[in-house]
Parts: C-alpha cells; structure tokens; sequence
C-alpha cells in the first residue's frame, strides 16, 4: 500500500470525522437532522448542492469520456448544467415555499394523503438507493485500485462512513462534508489545469495541436459523431438531462436548508457557476489527458476511461499529485452518498413513519431516533447492495435516476405547482406510468439486453441506451390523462391556498400570515 | 402559470390579491420567454450536432473554433446570463411578495 494515498484518505476520513463531530455536539432537534435548522447561506448551500450534485461519474467519467470521445464527451457536461436553470425559473422557490423537510411534502400540501405521500417517498427512496450503489461500487473499485484494499473492506468502510456521518451529524454534518469536498474538488482541479497549460507555455493551440497526435480520432476529435449514435439517442439523453436535476429529491431537499426564496436563488446561482466552471475544467483535463497520457495508454490501463484524471495527475505532478486527485476523487463519491443517504432516511422515517405511519404524531425524541435507525439500516442495505455487485456493472443505474427524476417526479412537481385541475388520481397515475416507463425501457434497452456483454444475452427490445425521449412524455400523459379522465371536482380553494404561499411563502389563513414549519 | 382569478378568493383582500396578480403577471411575463428561448437553444445543441455533423465541425470565421464548440460554449454562459437576468428581475417579485405577506393579518 502506499503511504502517500494512505495518508491523504487519512486526511479526508479524518477531516470529515471532526466535522461530523462538531455537528454532533449541537442540540438535535429533527428540524436540525432533517434540515440544518434552515441555517445555511445560500453561498454555503450553492456549494454543498455543487458537492450533493458532482458525483464520480462527473469528475472521473465526464474526463474520460472527453478523453475517449472528444466533442461528444463534452456534451454530456453542457446537459448537466442547464438542468439548472429549469430547476431554478420553475422548481426551487415554489418548492422551498411548499415544504418542510421532503419532496413528499411538497405534494402533499396539495394533496394531503398517505397514498400520495408513499407513492412520493417511495420514487425517492428508489432513486436514492439506485444512485448510491453505483457510486459506492466505484469508490470500492477506486480504493481497491489506489490503495490495493480489498473491494468488500473497501465498500464497508465507505459505507459506514456515509451512515455514521448522518446518524451522528445529520444535515449539518452532510452539508458540510459536501462544502468541503466542494473547496477541495475545485481547488485541486483547478491546480491540476493551472500546471497543465503551464506546460504549454500557456497556449491553448500547443495543447490543440498535441491532443491531435495523442488520439486515434486525429482531427476528428474535435467533431460531434463519436458516442452518440444517432440524433435521437442524443436528444434523448439532452432532455433527460435538462428535466432530470429538477425531479432528484437530493438535491430538491437541499433548499429547506436555508432560510428564504432570495437564499434558495442564491444557492441555485452558486451552484451553476461552480458547476458550469468545474465542466470547463474538465474539459481542459481531458483534453490534457490525451495530450500527455495518450489515448492509447489510458484505454489500456482502464477501458472505460475512468481513470482519465488520475493518470494525467501523476503525469502532470507525480505519486503526490495522484494520491492528492485519488483523495479528492474519494471525497467526491463520499459527499455524494451522504447526501443520498439522508434523503433516503427523510423519506423513510419523515414521510412514512411518522407521517404515515404515526399520523404525524411522532414526538420529536422519537422522530429522532427512528431518523438516526433509518439512517443506519439506509446504510446498511446500500452496502450489502453494493458487496454482492462488484462484478456487474451498475454504471446505468445513474442514467436510470435521472430518468425516473424527469419522468415520474417532474411532471408531478409540476403539475402540482402550476396547473388548477390536476388532482390526485393524476398524481398517482404520472409517478406510476413514468416510473414504469422508466425502469421497462431500461431493463429491455441495450444496458440489460445486449447479445455480448449484456445480464440478458439477446438484441435489445428497446433500442435506446437513455428513454428519456419515451419515458418522460409518457410521465407528462399519465399526469395529464389521469388527471383528465378521473373527472374529479377541482379544489379551487385548496390549489388557490398552494399558488400563494408558493409564490410568496405566505399560509393565507395562518393568523401570522407567514409558512408554518 | 394559472392564476386563474386569484382575486376570487375571500381569504386575501383586496389590495393582496391585486398584488398577487401582478406578481404572477410579473412572473410570467419574465420566465415564460426565458425557458422557451432557452430550451429551443439547448436543444438545438444535440439536434444540429446529430443532424449536421459536418457543418457544426467547420470553424467559424476569425476566431477558428468549431461551430459545434461555439454552440457548445454559448450554454454555458447562457446558463449563467439567464440566471443573472433572473436574478436581478425576481428582486421586483421578492418586493411584491414581501408587501403581499405585509399586508396579510389575515
């Protein structure tokens, strides 16, 4: 094992470790463990949704997919960007303004009802667990690869990490390991692009130039065509990118925790710039990786491309320099899973113990304790996930979250924000057919169903690797249909009560004339 | 966004619901043509690059970046113009929204 990579995760655990500690030391209320007291800035909050929102398959995928594909590999970054300029013309205030500490929540200011509410926490628990087993086999692989510790030992500490930094510290804890991994993301890559133009003397054309003769694709590598095969699966992937970020109950929780609608645009406005210059930066470390790396030996090494940033960190800066890109990348998938940690937790414990199942009468010890509980057994579930999938290759279930976001979570988000005559039955009938949809184009497309590398040996029933072209319509007419054909009376008081306190954050009929939390 | 007569109902008065119109109005007027010039551009990304790979892979006269890169560039900081235009307009609504929840000892 080496002690430089030893002593730099060292760091990371430990930093993160004191932080939860200080957390912990606070008097904890559920609001605290649910939702730092709404006491983030929106600067601390934009940069912990840049740390919730930045996962591996950002950092270590997005450079080896420029690296691998060139233009193509690019365009994935721009998707993830302007997702957030929906999430924040549309999404973010109205859902601060409606919620107190989950998604469900939100819809159930509305819609009040058990139906609703599980139907609501079980999508996010669903995306939850989906998007932390990928990143969670990918730091057992990383670690594995990095520092020669067994994938099961691997998976295991990461995983109790996550779990000990919610059940001891809570949001305030996530939060802050998220801002930390931010500060340290951001840092390191920017060094790493600092030292990589210096060895161009600071002139992009010399780098254009070597990129060129550091690839297989020569001049091509500067033109679209080489991951997408053909126009729809490229505006398929766009739009499920573009209207996925607005429907992830991770990121959508993260605005309880500040105080106000100027607070929430704040955090959205942070978030994209840190977001949008993290893809600049990235595109500048794929670009360097086959400049200096070369095309040939990153495939070699690591077919997927993965591992594009560390080998170009070792090129660039040697052993420390490596071990200090591995540590950032740990921290990355770290910051990402707490967050998904605690999102599954409030779904479960906030949404249907105590509001389901309690009715809402849960005391605040008891809420607390069942939230710390559900936050190990989240953890635990993730890991034993996780151990038996080291084989397979989970990578998907990403894309497949986004998916089910944009098409089983958005057009109900939507609906309930925006339009009079939705009810409950659309509710139900758009989380279903876009959840549905979702998960049958994925299981019969080319990621399952595939005649050399598939889990099912056959030509795919589906011919898209992204559905979202498929699935988020037919989450938008579901919504719409079953809204349409139920023919329920609309609640006009009920929806006018919801327009006003989303748009101004005012309960009519609360004697304060203020959002009761 | 559908209002749908929000003066209609008893429980904002007057001045409040006149208010929460505008504010709608307001809302509307701005956000309406921002996501659709912004969606229309962004998804003309992946369509003119899937359709027209040669002509997107072309430099483009003076500065000899590649449309395809150009275009791809301009999102982003479209990104960040929409969010700076959105930022400086939503100060009207949080005024508006604020003598809305003023005015409501309702």
């Amino acid at each position: 094992m080496n002690f430089t990579y030893f002593l730099l995760f060292l760091c990371i655990v430990g930093s993160t470790l004191i932080i939860t500690h200080w957390a912990a030391r606070r008097k904890q209320t559920t609001r605290l463990f649910f939702i730092a007291d709404s006491s983030l800035s929106g600067f601390q909050n934009g940069m912990a949704i840049a740390g919730d929102y930045i996962s591996a398959a950002s950092f270590l995928g997005i450079t080896g997919a420029i690296a691998l594909g060139g233009y193509d590999g690019f365009l994935y970054s721009i998707g993830f960007l302007v997702s957030y300029l929906l999430v924040l013309l549309v999404i973010a205030e109205p859902v601060r303004h409606l919620g107190k500490y989950s998604l469900a929540d939100v819809i159930c200011a509305r819609f009040p009802g058990h139906r609703i509410r599980l139907a609501v926490a079980c999508v996010t628990f669903t995306i939850s667990i989906f998007y932390m087993i990928p990143q969670l086999v990918a730091t057992g692989l990383l670690v594995r690869l990095l520092l020669g510790i067994d994938y099961s030992v691997s998976v295991l500490v990461i995983g109790s990490l996550m779990t000990v930094y919610v059940v001891f510290g809570g949001m305030v804890a996530t939060s802050w390991v998220q801002i930390v991994k931010t500060v340290l993301l951001m840092s390191g890559i920017f060094l790493l692009s600092l030292i990589l133009l210096s060895r161009f003397d600071w002139q992009i054309p010399l780098l254009l130039q070597q990129v060129k003769e550091g690839t297989p694709l020569g001049d091509r590598f500067f033109a679209p065509g080489h991951l997408f095969s053909t126009p729809l699966e490229a505006l398929s992937l766009h739009l499920t990118l573009f209207l996925g970020t607005a429907g992830l109950p991770h990121i959508l929780i993260r605005f309880f925790t500040v105080k106000n609608a100027l607070a929430v645009r704040k955090s959205v406005i942070t978030a994209s710039w840190i977001i949008g210059l993290f893809y600049v930066m990235t595109l500048a470390l794929g670009l360097g990786t086959v400049a200096l790396v070369g095309w040939w030996k990153l495939v070699r090494t690591d077919p997927t491309g993965n591992l594009a940033a560390p080998l170009l960190a070792e090129e660039l800066g040697g052993d420390f320099l490596m071990a200090f890109i591995a540590a950032i990348a740990f921290a990355t998938i770290v910051a990402v899973v707490t967050g998904l940690v605690i999102s599954a937790t409030t779904s479960l414990s906030h949404d249907v113990y105590n509001q389901v199942l309690r009715k809402g009468n849960a005391s605040e010890k008891e809420q607390l304790r069942i939230a710390k509980w559900t936050a190990g057994v989240v953890g635990l579930i993730s890991i034993l996930f996780s151990l038996g999938l080291e084989n397979i290759n989970v990578a998907f279930l990403v894309s497949l979250t986004f998916v089910i976001g944009a098409s089983a979570n958005l057009p109900v988000i939507l609906f309930t924000l925006y339009w009079r005559r939705f009810n409950e039955t659309g509710v139900l009938i758009g989380m279903a057919s876009g959840f549905l949809a979702s998960l049958v184009s994925v299981v019969t497309g080319p990621h399952i169903m595939h005649p050399e590398h598939g889990w099912i040996a056959m030509e795919p029933l589906f011919p898209l690797l992204n559905p979202g072209v498929i699935a988020v319509p037919v989450g938008f007419a579901g919504a719409f249909l079953g809204t349409v054909l139920s023919r329920r009376p609309v609640d006009e008081e009920r929806f006018f009560r919801v327009l006003v306190r989303a748009q101004t954050g005012m309960a009519p009929g609360n004697p304060t004339g203020r959002r009761q939390s | 966004m559908d209002p749908e007569k929000p003066e209609t109902n008893e429980s904002l008065s007057r001045l409040q619901s006149e208010l929460l119109r505008q504010l709608i109005r307001r809302k509307k007027r701005l956000l309406i043509p921002m996501i659709l010039l912004f969606a229309v551009f962004s998804f003309g990304l992946p369509l003119f690059v899937s359709l027209y790979p040669r002509q997107m892979s072309r430099p483009a006269p003076w500065i000899q970046v590649p449309w395809g890169w150009l275009y791809a560039f301009a999102q982003i900081f479209l990104t960040w113009l929409w969010g700076w235009m959105y930022w400086n307009s939503a100060k009207t609504f949080d005024r508006l929204a604020e003598e809305i929840r003023q005015r409501g000892k309702i």
